[in-house]
């Protein structure tokens, strides 16, 4: 369910969070789907059980998934998509570096546009 | 909760044991590292019970271990090396647990052996360590503790073996929250099942912490020096090893920083690329550190 970059400088919690999020925007994870504890998350990546819980707290944090005591973990039934307005800043000044390099590079309005509408398209349908 | 609380022990007039304490919560897995001697089971022989500390107590839920049954039964121990009655078969031995133990649950000893696939006519002595090893574990746990004491329970172990074990014991830690304390030299597999850690070197507590923490104490990194590093790069305090082929460098470094990066740029490092480092590998720097601070 979610391969891990060891050679990336992403960090390994960082990694996790958007890898079930990937997997909930694409639908291989709806509302309700067990996912593994932290435990056996841990032991099936080979990483240590805190990196993953400090994903599960976040992805908990955000309300992506939920934990039932006794039961396990899944992903949370109405999921809210609800704009943080701090992180929503700090990814607009990232991508006005990434725009401000395809520019450099001779892209225009247009070609950046259809650019971005490919990866979304490519997250949203698979 | 077991509190082991600055425990001394020797043996005539060598100290074994100084000042050691730790605590295991329960739902929670530690981790206990050390070269050998460093005391690592001399300290399980008395949070088992079965040695009395000189100094300092060992205390499970507030009652001491030390000549206490009533705690004693809710301990499960799995020692480094396991003697049973050699000319008992397996459903004897079984068969006597289940005597001493009121707890012991026979159905959980059969789905583990599902598992684990022991045949339970076979006597004691014609087994081999790793099914010695086997049968412990699935006693032990079957006695349905509150607390695990594992002694190098992977040592003999193959690795399909190994990789049940640590599946078993997380679903008991899981399941049941018990607290385990476990004592390995395999650190690849501690560190995907341990959330705290204490490192002994002869007789002393030297590290404790989260091992997240512990990971994150070093960093290896790979750098590249197209003209190859120079004397000032070899010099850096930070850096505890370093080697390379060709122009590229790998390092485990201690207190890694913006700054300690942004030097290297400046000594010539083109690319400076952070990995992730294994437990094994970073006890061995931390060793070997330790070693040539000695030798001065």
């Amino acid at each position: 369910m979610i391969f891990l970059d060891y050679k990336s400088s992403k960090p390994i919690y960082e990694q996790i969070i958007e890898q079930i999020k990937l997997n909930v925007m694409r639908q291989y994870l709806k509302a309700g789907d067990a996912i593994p504890s932290v435990r056996k998350l841990a032991l099936e990546l080979s990483i240590t059980p805190g990196t993953v819980a400090k994903a599960y707290q976040e992805l908990e944090r955000q309300q992506i998934i939920e934990t039932i005591r006794g039961k396990g973990t899944f992903i949370a039934s109405d999921i809210e998509i609800k704009p943080d307005e701090k992180k929503v800043l700090e990814l607009k000044k990232n991508l006005q570096s990434l725009i401000m390099e395809l520019k450099m590079m001779g892209y225009d309005k247009q070609r950046v546009t259809k650019l971005v509408g490919e990866i979304y398209e490519e997250l949203s349908v698979c | 909760m077991l509190e082991v609380r600055n425990v001394c022990k020797s043996y005539n007039k060598n100290q074994v044991l100084k000042d050691v304490s730790l605590t295991v919560l329960p739902g929670e897995i530690h981790g206990l590292i050390g070269e050998n001697s460093a005391g690592k089971t001399t300290l399980i022989k008395c949070v088992t019970g079965i040695y009395k500390t000189d100094q300092g107590s060992v205390l499970y839920d507030e009652k001491p271990v030390y000549d206490n049954p009533e705690v004693k039964e809710r301990i499960g121990y799995v020692a480094d090396y396991n003697e049973y009655i050699k000319y008992y078969t397996i459903s004897q031995m079984v068969h006597m647990y289940e005597k001493f133990y009121p707890k012991f649950n026979k159905e959980k000893f059969n789905d583990f052996n599902q598992i684990y696939q022991l045949s339970v006519d076979k006597r004691i002595m014609t087994l081999s360590k790793g099914q010695k090893m086997r049968l412990a574990f699935m006693l032990e746990v079957s006695k349905e503790p509150d607390y695990l004491i594992l002694d190098e329970p992977t040592s003999g172990l193959d690795p399909v073996a190994k990789a049940k074990f640590f599946e078993l014991l997380i679903n008991e830690v899981e399941q049941r929250d018990i607290g385990v304390l476990i004592s390995s030299h395999n650190l690849d597999g501690l560190e995907k099942i341990c959330d705290s850690v204490t490192m002994m070197h002869e007789g002393v507590v030297e590290r404790q912490m989260s091992m997240e923490d512990m990971k994150s104490e070093l960093v290896k990194l790979n750098v590249v020096f197209e003209g190859g590093a120079g004397k000032k790069v070899y010099d850096l305090p930070q850096i505890l090893r370093i080697s390379n082929i060709g122009s590229i460098y790998s390092m485990v470094v201690k207190e890694y920083s913006e700054e300690f990066v942004g030097q290297l740029r400046n000594y010539g490092a083109s690319l400076v690329e952070p990995v992730e480092i294994s437990l094994e590998e970073l006890f061995v720097v931390l060793e070997e550190t330790k070693e040539a601070q000695e030798g001065c």
